[in-house]
């Protein structure tokens, strides 16, 4: 019991010094209003005992939403706002998860948007959050909802002065890996990129 | 001889009593709160609406609200745990499996062939197979899609995950899985939902009722947990808010109108006697009333006793013609009791529940009444006379032929005054004209908090079901889901023009043997891709021959409503209706319906019928009171020929005067509010029975001061009825007060010049 009360009066501080950090790391991530580079995407299948590697483009809204577009080999898109997720698969073949359709679209796509935006109630709203200082930082959310362990089990971002890579722990023992490259900093979206994250 | 007949009779008359309370008692006394029993038995497919009728009269919908989700999550726990293992709910409903959206999965992944969408079968049919396989290896290679990949090499096409949106989001309206419950958020507080059901016996007044007990419970954590608030929906909470409006109604009307009848029958004949006596009559034939209701139907609806009420001034009619006129009145009530009796009974025949019951209720508390005065007065008869101090041979009787205005020249006057009365009668209907309009949402009037709770649970739940829906047979469950389907394909074409948002139907979840069948065979047009689509995915030769093993596993494979998932039941339970005669049923619910008129056109008639509840009880209503119309008409022809043996010649000066009443009663709803409607109707029916008891007293010279009496008793009872919340009570007594005026003025008139 003592050892108990001890642990938890040693980690007391811990958790306000995360909750700290965690707003400085959005603090950092949000600082620029647009972020773009290169995306490489690592997809581990455990079934197949083997990686999926893709490439693309990401562009990231602080206030808007994210955008991720994939190249190679097979060309598809992912618009990621507070309300909505928007997928387009060849032929046109758009699927969107709606919140104006649907509560639970609405839902995840605002939990999915948190972890790229500095919406930071959020996130502890829905994620056990720790925060690991180092050469940079690794924030780590692991959703309190079962429901939301459907989808991932973990996710991990490495931040330094903006989000360098992100991981997610899916169930089955997949995983992937997005690492984010060669990033540039412009001041403002351009009107189609606007568009894309307004539709 | 005689005396030992009516010895005898009497006798009986008892065993009959005891007969009927003794049954009752057996049966046990329910009183039936069901809100539908307002409604008319409104389609040809009754036993089928019934159904559906039954399982929305429980449903209810409990939602907390807070500022903070953990909050209204807390109150949602603690309502539940206070009504757990309670009588009150057969089910309640909390925490959401969160294991089903995996048990779905696994659903849609084992039947991924059968349970493929028509747009993904059709686009196989034409040959797209390209399409299907790059939209699903960019789907996995697509970031943040959370595609289901933990069957890539048995479902490379992704088949199983195409399904998932359809399955998981239907019918949940606005609410989302948040923390093991049903939340949704709006204008920023937090809702968490309860669904139950209520158990039969929670709804009737014959234990405590259940929904009485909600409210107290809410009360009280309400106040134990500041900040939390809670919001009741369903028909359940409507049936005890009418209900319990009903019984204090009762207490009421009932008392008020024994007491007046009481106070003038007193005043009348100032004596205790025929005052207790009359007083105990009614009493008695209001318990055989409900006796002989509780005996055939086993239970008697709240709204029924409302309506019963007015037995009060009707049965005690029999006593007061007695004590003025003794054993000399009992043809006229003999008359006057098979009159009123056809009006009752012809009511017993409309398709209408709460109509029958009422109907029933007043015909046997009726007939009880007037065998008691029948076999019971005249033994008491000395006693009375001496408390009245009165003869009955005629001459110091205030009847018509030896009043003082009865002379002949007020004899012309009086002819002068009715002819110009049933001249006023005959022309009101042309001014007035006669418009027949049933307004079945004016029927029921929410009070403030529950439409405040049900404005509010609309808003948040958005469920977007209306009262319209269709009903789908078919001879056996195949065909059913085969008509679904047809209908689903139109429901479609609407949900692409905007006429509706969507839809819910159990074909949507579990599709015919014959699309199954199709849908498998088209997706063997996968086999000849399979191969290249698992290489791209990075599996080896053998994963394709796996594929092509698996997918011949499946063939013949069908997939029944027993295989759903289990957290589906309840929605399948509420589509899915089963056999009900000769065929199978079940429903489906346009959703966020914008031109209910373009769903019209897709009932066939046959197999797919448009239910627009509002409207269709409306439409049945207005049929029903053209019938009771006819009915009316049916009376006068069927009391008329028997009036006629009876008063001869005389019969002509009667005949004009029940189709005048009637002519101004009809007048006079139609002026007075927007419309003839069936309460209004049914009041009409009365009037013609009750009215014709006036006329018939003055054909007998037994008019004067037992007439007065007895129409001011009537009229008592009737305007107490009008002064009901209850709308339908209100027409209906009101009509009866106005029309019995006019019947009683023309038989002064018309009777007595």
């Amino acid at each position: 019991m003592k050892k108990f009360l001890l642990s938890m009066i040693l980690l007391l501080p811990l958790s306000g010094l995360w909750a700290d950090q965690l707003e400085d790391v959005y603090a950092r991530i949000s600082a620029r209003p647009v972020t773009k580079g290169e995306l490489a995407q690592e997809q581990y299948i455990k079934i197949a005992n083997r990686s999926l590697v893709s490439k693309g483009t990401f562009i990231m809204a602080a206030d808007k939403g994210v955008i991720f577009d994939i190249t190679e080999p097979f060309p598809s898109s992912m618009v990621v706002t507070e309300d909505k997720l928007v997928q387009t698969l060849p032929g046109d073949v758009v699927s969107v998860m709606d919140g104006k359709e649907n509560a639970a679209f609405k839902n995840i796509a605002k939990i999915i948007h948190s972890v790229f935006a500095n919406d930071v109630q959020v996130l502890r709203e829905n994620f056990q959050v720790t925060v690991t200082g180092g050469p940079k930082d690794v924030v780590s959310l692991v959703p309190k909802d079962p429901l939301l362990s459907m989808l991932f089990l973990k996710i991990t971002l490495t931040v330094g002065d903006s989000i360098d890579s992100v991981s997610v722990i899916e169930t089955g023992g997949n995983w992937v890996n997005y690492a984010l490259n060669n990033k540039t900093f412009p001041e403002k979206l351009t009107k189609d990129e606007e568009q894309r994250l307004a539709q | 001889m005689k005396s030992r007949g009516w010895l005898s009779n009497r006798f009986l008359f008892l065993l009959l009593l005891v007969a009927v309370f003794v049954g009752a008692l057996l049966r046990g006394v329910q009183i039936d709160t069901s809100f539908f029993s307002l409604f008319p038995e409104y389609s040809k497919l009754s036993d089928v609406e019934n159904k559906i009728s039954h399982s929305s009269s429980s449903a209810v919908y409990i939602l907390t609200e807070s500022i903070d989700f953990d909050s209204a999550k807390k109150g949602a726990e603690a309502f539940c745990n206070a009504f757990s293992g309670s009588d009150v709910f057969k089910s309640l409903t909390l925490h959401q499996d969160p294991d089903s959206i995996e048990e779905l999965k696994t659903f849609l992944f084992e039947h991924r062939y059968q349970l493929m969408d028509e747009e993904t079968v059709a686009e196989l049919e034409k040959g797209n197979v390209d399409e299907l396989s790059k939209a699903a290896l960019s789907q996995v290679y697509s970031p943040f899609s959370f595609a289901d990949l933990s069957h890539l090499d048995k479902d490379p096409f992704l088949l199983a995950g195409r399904s998932l949106k359809k399955y998981a989001f239907q019918g949940i309206g606005n609410m989302f899985m948040k923390d093991g419950v049903l939340t949704a958020e709006s204008d920023g507080k937090w809702y968490v939902l309860i669904r139950g059901s209520v158990t039969d016996e929670a709804l009737s007044f014959s234990k405590k009722n259940g929904i009485g007990r909600v409210y107290e419970k809410i009360k009280e954590l309400e106040q134990n947990n500041r900040g939390v608030s809670y919001i009741c929906s369903g028909v359940p909470f409507h049936s005890y808010e009418s209900s319990s409006k009903a019984m204090k109604e009762i207490s009421w009307i009932t008392g008020a109108s024994l007491a007046l009848v009481a106070l003038i029958i007193f005043l009348a004949f100032r004596s205790l006697f025929p005052m207790l006596i009359s007083l105990t009559n009614i009493a008695v034939s209001l318990l055989f009333g409900l006796a002989v209701v509780l005996i055939v139907y086993g239970r008697v609806n709240a709204l029924a006793l409302v309506f019963g009420t007015t037995l009060i001034g009707v049965s005690i009619d029999y006593s007061i013609h007695f004590f003025v006129n003794r054993e000399h009145i009992f043809r006229s009530l003999t008359i006057n009791c098979i009159s009123t009796e056809i009006s009752w009974c012809l009511l017993m025949l409309a398709p209408f529940p709460l109509l029958r019951q009422i109907a029933l209720f007043s015909a046997a508390g009726l007939l009880c009444s007037y065998l008691i005065v029948r076999f019971f007065y005249p033994a008491g008869g000395a006693d009375i006379r001496q408390h009245d101090g009165k003869t009955h041979d005629g001459s110091c009787h205030p009847d018509a032929s030896c009043h003082p205005d009865g002379g002949q020249g007020s004899g012309y006057l009086l002819r002068a005054a009715g002819i110009v009365v049933l001249v006023i009668c005959f022309a009101a209907p042309v001014v007035s004209g006669i418009r027949i309009r049933n307004n079945i949402k004016g029927m029921y009037t929410m009070s403030g908090q529950l439409l405040e709770w049900e404005k509010k649970a609309a808003s948040v739940l958005k469920l977007g079901s209306t009262g319209e829906y269709f009903i789908v047979s078919g001879r056996g469950q195949q065909e059913l889901l085969a008509q679904e389907e047809q209908l689903a394909s139109r429901l479609e074409i609407e949900k692409n023009l905007g006429n509706i948002g969507g839809y819910t139907a159990i074909s949507t979840f579990v599709p015919s043997m014959a699309h199954q069948a199709r849908s498998y065979k088209a997706s063997e047009l996968l086999l000849q891709r399979s191969r290249v689509q698992l290489k791209a995915l990075g599996f080896g030769s053998a994963a394709a021959e796996q594929f092509a093993l698996d997918h011949q596993s499946k063939a013949g494979m069908v997939v029944t409503l027993k295989d759903v998932p289990a957290f589906m039941n309840e929605q399948i339970d509420a589509l899915y209706l089963g056999k009900v005669g000769d065929s199978y049923y079940s429903v489906v619910f346009p959703l966020q319906v914008h031109n209910s008129a373009a769903l019209q056109n897709l009932a066939d008639g046959r197999h797919i019928f448009f239910m627009s509840k509002v409207s269709d009880i409306e439409k049945e209503l207005d049929h029903l009171t053209r019938i009771a119309l006819i009915f009316i008409l049916a009376s006068y022809l069927l009391v008329f020929p028997f009036l006629c043996l009876i008063y001869g010649k005389k019969v002509l000066r009667i005949a004009l005067v029940p189709v005048a009443v009637i002519l101004a009663s009809l007048a006079f709803v139609s002026a007075s509010g927007g419309g003839v409607d069936f309460f209004a109707c049914a009041g009409i029916v009365l009037i013609f029975g009750l009215g014709l008891d006036y006329l018939v007293y003055g054909l007998e010279k037994k008019t004067g001061k037992a007439t007065l009496l007895s129409f001011i008793t009537t009229e008592i009872s009737f305007g107490a009825l009008a002064l009901s919340s209850f709308v339908p009570a209100h027409v209906f007594g009101l009509t009866v007060c106005a029309g019995l005026a006019l019947a009683y003025l023309l038989s002064l008139l018309i009777g007595r010049s």
